[in-house]
């Protein structure tokens, strides 16, 4: 252990030198050293490839290093402990809440209202409690009218809604968010903004640790305080304050997060950078951001 | 993708064709384009019928019924049609489901036109062999082929009489077997696989199939449409082509797509055992059909299969 004894509270999440290799021997990331603290609001950005999301499924402990450690608040998070202590598992796994990249992946129940009622069942909720809080969660996330409809059949930005609500209805205090801006309208992602406190309405929101992948530089400036930029060989490029790294084109720009070309704005034509669209792979409706 | 409604998946093909038959019916697609509607056919099929759970939660006879005691009765009544031997067990069980099953809000159009012909046809080629003197000797029904020295090939009486009667269980087994899963929510069904001790390794397998099957479909339609929106011409026979070439990637993606499902079910807390609402408390009437399953099970087997 090279952690120091008199460390307060341990981190939430320590990476030490870790790599991930997917079949195929592609390398999504190569050692990885990075620690994550209570409360820190974190924008993982980089290009489409850089390890984003596969860092994300670390945290998340539902993949596993090939190589290096992954510690959370100080506990060694591993395969073995997961599926043989239940009472860490459960621990961690009420903790720890992921919205998915791709919301269909993520969404398998037979109707909106089983899919929020999933986690809070899992992780062993009385069943009064959880009607309860699957009443709020239609509420808040304008749902109501959708609680019987299979997710499947649902808009991208509904299936994302419902994404958000099923994850955030369980009250994870550390949440883990995969491109939450792919493939919505600016309305959506104002009130996804506004889901997660971006504004620290709630105490509870204000507390929370969030870890969010994007390439959204609205996003990141809208909600981190941290930045964490992977380069296109998934290692750590930049980490540091989000005003003075989202504030630094050029390095944005060498990681592809940037580029210019020139649009109208009012029939007055300019050029300054511009941020990328949606990834690929969201379906075809999403198109480019301008 | 998904969210469209169904009519986007049409072929852009119709609105090249000319616009001379406005009178024509509206609901009609094109006739072109076979794969496409049928990927559409299998998706809306596996969507509406097993994964979005449309039946079972419709009102209906079925649907009233805890699952345990369905499951208890269908395991019951496939037992005494496995044992009997008179071919009049399985045709009442068979005329029976037709009612039950308009009374559950099934579709009949499910069972004679997709459920019983691929049973039938999947039967024949099991059972026909039973109905030649090869196997069954008897008196002769027709004689098909002649040798020189009078012996020949023929379909005889008991042979007919035993592919007809396997023929005819399998399709009230099939139809049995549909109608009680059908009307059953699926969380209840695994509530009633656990009841039984059904280890839950299976039972989540069985719950990722469901979901990998409309996946599996998802992807086949999405690509097609990807292809469709390239392609200028397109011929039923190419298509089928491509679809056979395509079948080992699809699969590899679906493959992706459950494995990430899989996480997302854990992500959320899931264990090996996933857990469902407090299954409603059993009734008389429950208790009744389980009883009837068990009965109808003892019955036949009693009665040595009530042989002709
Ligand atoms: N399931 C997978 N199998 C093989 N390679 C993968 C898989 N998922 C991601 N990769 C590869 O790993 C690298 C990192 O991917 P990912 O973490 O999804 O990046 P990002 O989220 O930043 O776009 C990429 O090169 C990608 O091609
Ligand atoms: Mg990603």
């Amino acid at each position: 252990m090279t952690a120091p004894a008199a460390a307060a509270t341990p981190p939430v999440f320590r990476l030490e030198e870790v790599a991930y290799t997917y079949p195929g021997e592609v390398n999504a990331l190569s050692g990885l050293s990075l620690a994550i603290e209570e409360g820190d609001r974190v924008a993982l950005l980089g290009a489409t490839g850089s390890g984003k999301s596969t860092l994300l499924l670390l945290l998340d402990g539902l993949i596993f290093p090939a190589a290096g450690k992954v510690f959370t608040r100080g506990e060694p998070l591993t395969e073995a402990r997961l599926q043989e202590e239940d009472d860490f598992r459960l621990r961690f796994r009420a903790e720890c809440g992921l919205v998915f990249q791709n919301a269909d992946h993520q969404l398998f129940n037979s109707t909106v209202e089983e899919e929020l009622a999933f986690g809070p069942l899992q992780l062993g909720w009385a069943e009064t409690r959880v009607r309860a809080a699957v009443a709020t969660a239609l509420a808040d996330f304008r749902l109501e009218r959708l609680r019987q409809r299979p997710p499947f059949r649902l808009s991208g930005g509904e299936k994302r809604r419902v994404a958000l609500a099923s994850v955030l209805i369980a009250e994870p205090r550390v949440l883990l968010l995969d491109e939450p801006s792919g493939g919505l309208d600016p309305r959506s992602i104002e009130e996804t903004l506004t889901a997660l406190g971006a504004t620290d309405a709630t105490p509870a929101a204000a507390r929370r640790t969030l870890v969010f992948a994007t390439h959204d530089l609205h996003m990141a400036a809208a909600l981190a305080r941290r930045v964490v930029l992977l380069s296109e060989d998934g290692r750590v490029a930049a980490d540091g304050p989000a005003e003075r790294l989202l504030a630094d084109e050029s390095l944005l720009a060498t990681h592809n997060l940037l580029h210019r070309h020139a649009h109208q704005h009012a029939e007055r034509w300019h050029a300054h950078p511009h941020r990328h669209g949606a990834e690929p792979g969201q379906g075809a409706a999403d198109g480019r951001a301008c | 993708m998904p969210g469209e409604p169904p009519a986007a998946a049409s072929p852009p093909a119709t609105s090249t064709s000319p616009p001379s038959a406005p009178d024509s019916p509206p609901r009609r697609r094109p006739a072109r384009d076979f794969l496409g509607r049928t990927l559409e056919e299998i998706r809306d099929f596996l969507e509406q019928a097993v994964f979005a759970e449309g039946i079972a939660a419709h009102p209906g006879l079925l649907q009233g019924f805890d699952a345990r005691a369905k499951l208890v009765f269908g395991l019951g009544l496939a037992t005494a049609l496995a044992l009997a031997t008179h071919p009049a067990v399985p045709a009442a069980a068979l005329l029976a489901a037709l009612p039950v099953a308009a009374a559950s809000a099934l579709p009949l159009g499910l069972f004679w036109a997709r459920l019983w012909p691929v049973t039938l046809g999947f039967t024949a080629v099991m059972a026909l062999p039973a109905a030649f003197n090869v196997f069954r000797p008897g008196p002769e029904l027709v004689r098909l082929w002649s040798c020189a020295d009078g012996s020949g090939i023929s379909l005889t009486r008991p042979g007919v009489l035993a592919a007809l009667g396997l023929a005819l269980r399998v399709c009230a087994i099939a139809s049995w077997t549909s109608a009680l899963a059908l009307t059953t929510r699926r969380d209840r069904a695994l509530d009633a696989l656990r009841a039984l001790g059904v280890p839950a390794a299976f039972r989540l397998v069985g719950l990722l199939a469901y979901r990998y099957l409309v996946l599996l479909c998802d992807l086949a339609r999405a690509e097609h449409l990807a292809r469709t929106s390239r392609t200028v011409r397109r011929r039923d026979a190419d298509d089928r082509g491509w679809l056979a070439g395509r079948a080992g990637a699809l699969l590899l993606r679906a493959n992706a797509a459950g494995e990430a499902v899989h996480h997302a079910m854990t992500a959320r807390g899931a264990g090996m055992d996933v857990r469902t609402p407090a299954p409603p408390p059993w009734r008389a009437r429950d208790a009744a059909l389980a009883c009837a399953g068990v009965a109808a099970a003892v019955a036949v087997a009693a009665c040595g299969g009530l042989r002709p």
